[in-house]
């Protein structure tokens, strides 16, 4: 059996089902359908209305490269901050901006924990260590703080810091 | 999680409906603050404070998300510098300060004692003038200012600190107004270097606690004598207000008890004349968490919860590696099997190593619904049946490990935590964690195995306990 995954813009990706099945929300689907026919010829299709077909592909290049990979199955969300982004992936997830995002949300709407759980720590390596400006301006987002409310944050937040 | 932190978040006394409607300006979509908050605070949530400090001065609605999800959610007051800073940062702007609304924990470090001079506290609603501005002033008001406070923590409290009793005007302060802050959980810890002990005067401020976690503490006698001064329960619930515990001091015969569901003790030290008060008083609690245990026999306190459940046992802990340098030579000599430096070379668990000395002490524990092992390293250990004398991994852990699992029989649900995270373990497969797990399954049982994180690695039975 053979998946025929659809994108927003109509462009269909043929894979095998146990590269889709990365995807939660397609295992279920399919889950519904049964295991038991063994006609080779039958293919399922599988519209995603959400994700564009540049965005469907890399994320299916990331299922595939991982079909085999096992993760453990995620019960508490404790799990988050430990595991260091794996090098594959974070050369994977080499991108600019704007495709990165478009990722994040595509493993979030697909339900792909682990596409989703890199995509994340890469963005936020993204910020690590940075001043407010260099933020500002790695994310492009206007300063919208006078320098008085700038310096009633910092007392505001006086407690917090390291002294 | 997140929706329920959400929530959380929204459940504030007053409205944050105002605030939240500019938390929903438009962004463009494929940017950082495009991102719908969920994912936002995904990607937040992977950095460190010092970060959130930045990201509250990037923009306004950076400083929203971060002050109500990160830098406010679980607030860390290290010493009495910040506890004054805090409070300033609380109390600014009344009306328009919805801060005080993110704060769902608070740890309160080293807190300094009263410096007046101690009045009996035997009396109850005689109030010595409490000092407007000493440290536990200052740290009761600022609970007081917190209504969606659920977790408190007072850490490294040094010998002689106590609340005076004029703190229970945390209790009044909720009756008059009433509302209760529901601290669910209580941790309280002592000095380094120092066990302090339990005393009503440490818990009597909090009111009704559901989880009360002990670090480095002792419990004697003492410490749970005069229950009236706790907030107690009896038959008909919890006695929370000052006038229902008044009325129960003067009933100095009834029953009463705490209202603690959940025990944890973390290297704490029962004194003997301590434990025959625990059944009396912890009758509500559930479950007993025992944590870097100091010597073996409190695996014993087990016994003394009358309604447990659950009991989680520290296999890491201290107790558990009895070995000392004469035990060690005397075996050198005999058996290579049996070496302890060649186990510990192997990175052998203590546990395994002796677990034939504490073996009678483990089968004393009594048969409760779910048993946890946490801290659990399975390095170079496959049991094997002592009786199996002609395998080749037959030794003294190897066998130790087996007679192990197979006393893990008789609990319905046995849940390994495991120590390190999952990197760094040996990767297992299904069948390997069955081999390996074997000699503790029943018919029936429940088996699981989770890394450090919480991830499931090996489940068993599952199905039926859900």
């Amino acid at each position: 059996m053979s998946i025929s995954i659809i994108s927003s813009d109509g462009e269909p990706f043929k894979v095998e089902r146990k590269v889709a099945e990365r995807s939660v929300l397609i295992k279920n689907m399919l889950g519904d359908l049964g295991n038991d026919d063994d006609d080779d010829d039958e293919s399922f299709e599988v519209p995603i209305p959400n994700v564009r077909g540049s965005v469907l592909q890399k994320i299916l290049e990331w299922c595939e490269h991982h079909k085999d990979t096992a993760f453990p199955d995620d019960e508490d969300d404790d799990s988050r901050k430990s595991a260091p982004v794996e090098e594959w992936d974070r050369e994977f997830l080499r991108v600019d901006q704007e495709m990165l995002y478009e990722i994040i949300l595509g493993a979030n709407y697909l339900n792909i924990r682990p596409l989703l759980d890199a995509g994340c720590k890469v963005v936020a390596e993204m910020i690590r260590g940075k001043t407010p400006e260099e933020i500002r301006r790695t994310f492009n987002i206007v300063n919208d703080f006078s320098p008085e409310e700038e310096a009633a944050i910092k007392r505001e937040n006086e407690w917090a810091e390291d002294r | 999680m997140f929706s329920s932190l959400i929530k959380k978040g929204r459940i504030g006394v007053l409205s944050t409906k105002k605030r939240d409607d500019s938390l929903s300006i438009e962004h463009p979509p494929l940017s950082l603050l495009g991102l719908p908050m969920e994912l936002l605070q995904k990607v937040l949530q992977n950095l460190e404070l010092r970060d959130w400090l930045t990201l509250a001065l990037v923009c306004r609605y950076l400083q929203e998300v971060v002050d109500k999800y990160f830098l406010y959610n679980n607030v860390r007051l290290l010493n009495e510098s910040s506890l004054r800073l805090f409070k300033k940062a609380i109390s600014r702007d009344k009306k328009r300060n919805l801060l005080s609304l993110y704060v769902h924990g608070i740890e309160f470090h080293k807190p300094v004692k009263s410096t007046q001079e101690q009045t009996s506290i035997a009396g109850f609603g005689f109030s010595s003038r409490p000092d407007n501005d000493s440290y536990i002033a200052l740290m009761v008001e600022v609970i007081s200012l917190l209504p969606n406070l659920s977790c408190i923590s007072v850490l490294q409290i040094s010998p002689g600190f106590c609340f005076p009793e004029w703190t229970s005007t945390l209790k009044t302060y909720a009756f008059e107004h009433n509302y209760y802050p529901s601290i669910r959980k209580l941790t309280l810890s002592s000095q380094q270097g120092w066990s302090i002990a339990l005393r009503s005067n440490l818990l009597w401020p909090f009111g009704l606690i559901e989880e009360l976690c002990l670090v480095e503490m002792i419990i004697d006698s003492s410490s749970l004598k005069k229950p009236p001064l706790l907030t107690v329960s009896n038959e008909e619930g919890p006695l929370i207000s000052p006038l229902i515990t008044k009325n129960a001091l003067k009933m100095e015969s009834t029953v009463t008890w705490s209202p603690i569901k959940i025990l944890s003790l973390t290297s704490c030290s029962i004194a003997n004349n301590g434990s025959r008060f625990l059944a009396g008083y912890f009758r509500d609690v559930h479950t007993l968490k025992l944590v870097s245990m100091k010597s073996h026999y409190d695996v014993l306190l087990s016994n003394c919860f009358p309604n447990l459940r659950t009991l989680y046992i520290d296999l890491n802990s201290k107790a558990f590696s009895l070995y000392n340098a004469s035990e060690a030579s005397v075996i050198n000599t005999s058996n290579a099997n049996s070496n302890f430096a060649y186990f510990n070379s192997q990175f052998v668990p203590k546990f395994y190593l002796n677990y034939n000395h504490f073996e009678e002490i483990m089968d004393k524990i009594p048969v409760v619904d779910t048993i946890v092992l946490t801290n659990v390293s399975f390095s170079n250990v496959k049991p094997v049946d002592p009786e199996d004398i002609t395998n080749e991994d037959h030794n003294i852990v190897n066998n130790n490990g087996y007679v192990f699992l197979k006393s893990l029989q008789r609990f319905g649900m046995v849940q390994f935590i495991l120590l390190k995270n999952y990197k760094l373990h040996k990767t297992r497969t299904r069948d390997e964690w069955s081999e390996l797990l074997k000699p503790c399954f029943s018919s029936t049982n429940c088996v699981r195995v989770k890394d450090k994180d919480g991830s499931v690695l090996y489940s068993r039975n599952e199905k039926c306990y859900n």
